[in-house]
């Protein structure tokens, strides 16, 4: 008798036990007998047990329940985990795997009612215990416990120091809004621990169980994974960001693995799957320039660096557009793409602080990380509390282009005619009886950034007999600060062609009279001039197009007697009329920048 | 000058004596140019510059004096009902001149696609029916989304609710509102879809950046995403509020043993003293006991009922004998 024949007797003698047509005493004897002959007188899953790939005993990391190295030197006693950088007595990690893992077998047989290790229940019967008695607990356990991290899960994985002190930003809302990591791994590890016991494993007979097995094991260590990059990438440091890497790394392989497990089973889960791969190799590549940036003590080939951070963001786009089209449930996509395509636009934005940084700093060797302390001051002075990504982003261009513009190499609209001031710092000169007349002189000029847009409206004529007709000119409202104030010029202010020619002929800045950094982007500029066109008389139902940034020339000028003296801030227009305000250097790198106070 | 042309200017300053040319101007400089703009002066001389066009037979000005007669009343009424007539009033026009202005013009095309997905918007509004509310805001999307990211033209002036400065703005504003209502249509037949509608509508709001709905719509996840089992039935349901809720118990550390030892859903007593429970078991124990308090109370009016009428009853008596007494008392 061959070996299937062999099986076949074994498997009736299974059958007539479980029908009670013969007893116990001779079932033994008889699958002893039939057994010994088949050259396997295992039990069926001790047997699959014993078939299922060895791997080295290994350790989960107590704090984030990722795997633990395996101590180099036998008088170890404590090992840092890769993942989440926490330390841990041996001992302790020891214990606390040894009782989860003693547990297992215990909750298998009470859950499948005595079908574990050292019974004969046959593929199907193990299937189907599978399928009716372990999954069931086990999903609803992985459930419960990742249900309030999937809602954040996929969304933003990327920043870097200068978002940290921004008002508002996606990656550090996801931050303060997922859960803390302590509690979900106290959650998870129960569940990850049984998922990933062989004991389990000899029940998830088919692909589809294997599958099955597998998702809730990438459920609860995602969980970890995703938490840890996070939480490394807020607070970076050297050793910070290699870890963000390794646990970015981890999640590649770990959804790799899931697109390789299910391509026959679920063809848009295996593409959704391949793009989260994607995505976290291209942010482990960012991560990885990121580190090279903080911890470089070599130059910054900065163009490089740039281009490649870069072709980052937009493979990042292109990945969020693939996730989208994968197929899968929007609640899966959504967040995903949305995720995605913030990393992208933080990726771009470290693109664009890289391409400022090899103007103002790389050329001197001056490291990147006191480039970017400096520059997070400067952010901080310009912000106001909804300051977000896209003004970062505006502020970033504005402020690279004035920059540039003092440097002569870009032109800009720019006012620079200073003619007018002489005349009216006189005609504002005060006299008094007490006093006597101020004297005043120029205390100093300088550039002023504005937003300035054509303005149509209508003007209303005569009193008894009211007329209206069209009128036209330009409103202006300050860019250096945001005080919302804005200004009218009219046609018959000289301001007005003198704006005009220099929207038409561009200019620098240049070097010799100073200029102050422009920080409303245009998106406030705009609603601030709204907000004013709809509150002041005279401008009902006007219109503004054509926003654009222009610098104006403004003088400080100081009156003086001798028992007193005040300050005034002149500009070429009687329309514009400005509160008084400080100037302030900062340094960002090797630039001095003046900011409005 | 002499006094009839004086006489004639006071008129033509009154408006008197006016041809439809004048008219047309005067609908401008009395309503529409003025501060603030008169836009019901305005549509008045739209109207009778139009009256007067049509006599002189002027078809390009008699369309163009309606347009803006009906565009001036929308702005000024802010009736969105009369969306349909102003649409069909600029349909024959390919320029008119822009709203607040006089010389500048914009394709009618244009505005025509705006009118048309405000009018969606006001259906779905009107409209009782989540799901025809999906369907209308999908279509008021559509029409924004064709415009790109130009400014809107009328919009602004009507004082709507949401982004009304540029169109694609607007265009996510809708897809957000038409992804929500359908959310809403599915949730009581399926909450995972209700999740799914959303999901996206939470990231429509974000692109429209409005924050009080993409709040809204984030809240609303959590809790119809979230899942538990009814401590009654031990069915798992998912949407909280929506097929389970937390009913007051008296829960225990006992019980969160319980749980634990035999694997089940912990879910059902995290909150304190609060059990889960589907809304099927919760109603009908609702129901049967509303059911038994209302019984009760009836039983109680009955017993008062008859209580109240035995005390009446007495009264009465006591009445009778004082009123015979006093009746007595009179005689001596």
């Amino acid at each position: 008798m061959d070996n299937t024949e062999l099986e076949k007797i074994v498997d009736a003698l299974d059958r007539r036990i479980a029908l009670g047509e013969i007893d116990i005493g001779t079932y033994k004897q008889l699958k002893a007998k039939f057994s010994t002959q088949v050259g396997n007188n295992e039990e069926p899953i001790s047997a699959a047990l014993s078939a299922l790939p060895k791997e080295a005993v290994s350790l989960q990391c107590p704090g984030c329940m990722a795997p633990l190295p395996l101590p180099s030197d036998p008088s170890q006693v404590s090992v840092i985990c890769d993942y989440c950088g926490g330390t841990f007595a041996l001992q302790t990690a020891s214990e606390e795997m040894n009782r989860l893992k003693s547990d297992i077998i215990k909750w298998i047989s009470q859950v499948a009612g005595n079908a574990g290790i050292g019974t004969t229940v046959d593929e199907a019967s193990r299937k189907f215990i599978f399928n009716d008695k372990l999954l069931p607990p086990l999903k609803t356990a992985a459930d419960r416990a990742t249900d309030i991290f999937s809602l954040t899960r996929y969304q933003s994985l990327f920043t870097f120091s200068l978002l940290n002190k921004l008002p508002s930003s996606p990656f550090h809302h996801i931050l303060q809004s997922a859960p803390n990591l302590n509690y979900l791994v106290d959650k998870i590890k129960e569940t990850l621990v049984r998922v990933q016991s062989p004991e389990i494993k000899v029940f998830a007979i088919g692909e589809k169980e294997k599958y099955e097995l597998h998702a809730l094991e990438v459920r609860c260590l995602e969980a970890g994974y995703l938490s840890n990059v996070r939480h490394h990438l807020a607070n970076p440091t050297p050793d910070g960001l290699h870890k963000a890497k390794t646990n970015l790394h981890a999640l590649n392989e770990l959804y790799n693995t899931t697109n390789q497990l299910v391509s026959s089973i679920d063809p848009s889960l295996a593409e959704f799957s391949e793009a989260l791969a994607t995505r976290m190799k291209l942010l482990e590549e960012a991560v990885n320039t990121l580190e090279d940036l903080f911890c470089s003590t070599d130059g910054v080939m900065t163009d490089y660096v740039a281009d490649n951070l870069e072709l980052i963001a937009v493979k990042l786009e292109q990945t969020a557009s693939a996730i989208e089209a994968t197929g899968m449930k929007p609640k899966e996509t959504v967040p995903a793409a949305e995720g995605t395509r913030n990393d992208a636009d933080t990726v771009r934005i470290l693109a664009t602080c890289v391409r400022f940084y090899g103007q103002c700093g790389a050329e001197t060797e001056m490291p990147f990380t006191i480039f970017l302390a400096n520059f997070e001051e400067a952010v901080e002075k310009a912000q106001i509390p909804s300051s977000d990504l896209r003004w970062l982003s505006a502020f970033l261009s504005n402020l690279i282009l004035h920059i540039e513009s003092i440097a002569g190499e870009v032109s800009l609209p720019i006012v620079s005619e200073f003619g007018w001031a002489e005349g009216r710092m006189v005609t504002l000169v005060k006299s008094s009886f007490f006093s006597g007349k101020e004297s005043v002189e120029g205390e100093r000029k300088i550039l002023l950034p504005f937003w300035l847009a054509e303005l149509d409206f209508s003007q209303q004529k005569g009193m008894i007999f009211k007329k209206g007709t069209m009128a036209s000119g330009l409103i202006l409202t300050e860019a250096m600060r945001h005080n919302k104030q804005c200004f009218v010029v009219t046609s018959s202010d000289p301001l007005k062609d003198q704006c005009c020619n220099a929207v038409k002929s561009h200019t620098t800045i240049g070097y010799s009279t100073p200029a102050v950094v422009p920080v409303v982007g245009s998106d406030d500029a705009l609603k601030y001039m709204k907000q004013y066109i709809s509150s002041t008389q005279g401008y009902a139902g006007g219109n503004v197009r054509q926003l654009r940034l222009i610098y104006l020339p403004v003088v400080v000028a100081r009156y003086y007697t001798q028992k007193s003296e005040r300050r005034e801030t002149l500009a070429p227009s009687n329309s514009i009329t400005l509160s008084n305000f400080d100037i302030g250097l900062l340094n960002i790198g090797t630039k001095k920048v003046l900011f409005a106070q | 000058m002499g006094i009839f042309d004086k006489v004639k200017a006071i008129g033509k300053e009154v408006g008197i004596g006016l041809n439809a040319q004048e008219q047309y101007q005067r609908a401008y400089e009395k309503g529409v140019l003025l501060q603030p703009p008169d836009y019901s002066s305005a549509v008045k001389h739209f109207a009778k510059a139009s009256e007067m066009f049509l006599q002189e037979g002027n078809g390009d000005m008699v369309k163009l004096s309606t347009v803006n007669a009906a565009l001036y009343e929308l702005i000024n009424k802010r009736d969105l009902n009369a969306l349909p007539e102003v649409i069909q009033a600029l349909e024959p026009i390919d320029e008119i001149p822009r709203i607040g202005s006089q010389d500048e013009m914009i394709q009618t095309s244009l505005l025509i696609t705006e009118l048309r997905s405000l009018q969606y918007e006001q259906q779905a509004k009107m409209n009782e029916s989540y799901a025809d509310r999906n369907i209308q805001y999908m279509k008021a999307a559509e029409g924004f989304m064709k415009l790109g990211n130009t400014p809107l033209h009328i919009s602004e002036r009507l004082q709507l609710e949401g982004p009304v400065e540029k169109a694609m703005q607007r265009a996510f504003y809708c897809e957000g509102l038409s992804d929500y209502y359908s959310a809403l249509s599915v949730v009581m037949s399926s909450p995972v879809q209700a999740h799914d509608h959303m999901q996206k509508a939470a990231s429509s709001f974000r692109q429209a950046m409005v924050t009080d709905w993409s709040k809204t719509v984030d809240d609303y996840i959590a809790k119809v995403s979230s899942k538990s089992h009814c401590w009654m039935c031990g069915r798992e349901m998912q949407g909280e509020d929506v097929f389970f809720k937390y009913y007051p118990a008296e829960t225990e550390d006992y019980h969160t043993h319980l749980l634990e030892s035999s694997n089940d859903d912990l879910r059902m007593i995290d909150n304190a003293d609060h059990v889960t429970v589907c809304t099927v078991c919760g109603s009908a124990i609702e129901n049967q006991a509303d059911q038994y308090a209302t019984m009760r109370a009836d039983e109680v009016r009955i017993w008062a009922d008859e209580l109240f009428k035995q005390t009446t009853d007495v009264l009465k008596d006591h009445n009778e004998r004082l009123r015979s007494l006093e009746s007595v008392a009179h005689r001596h």
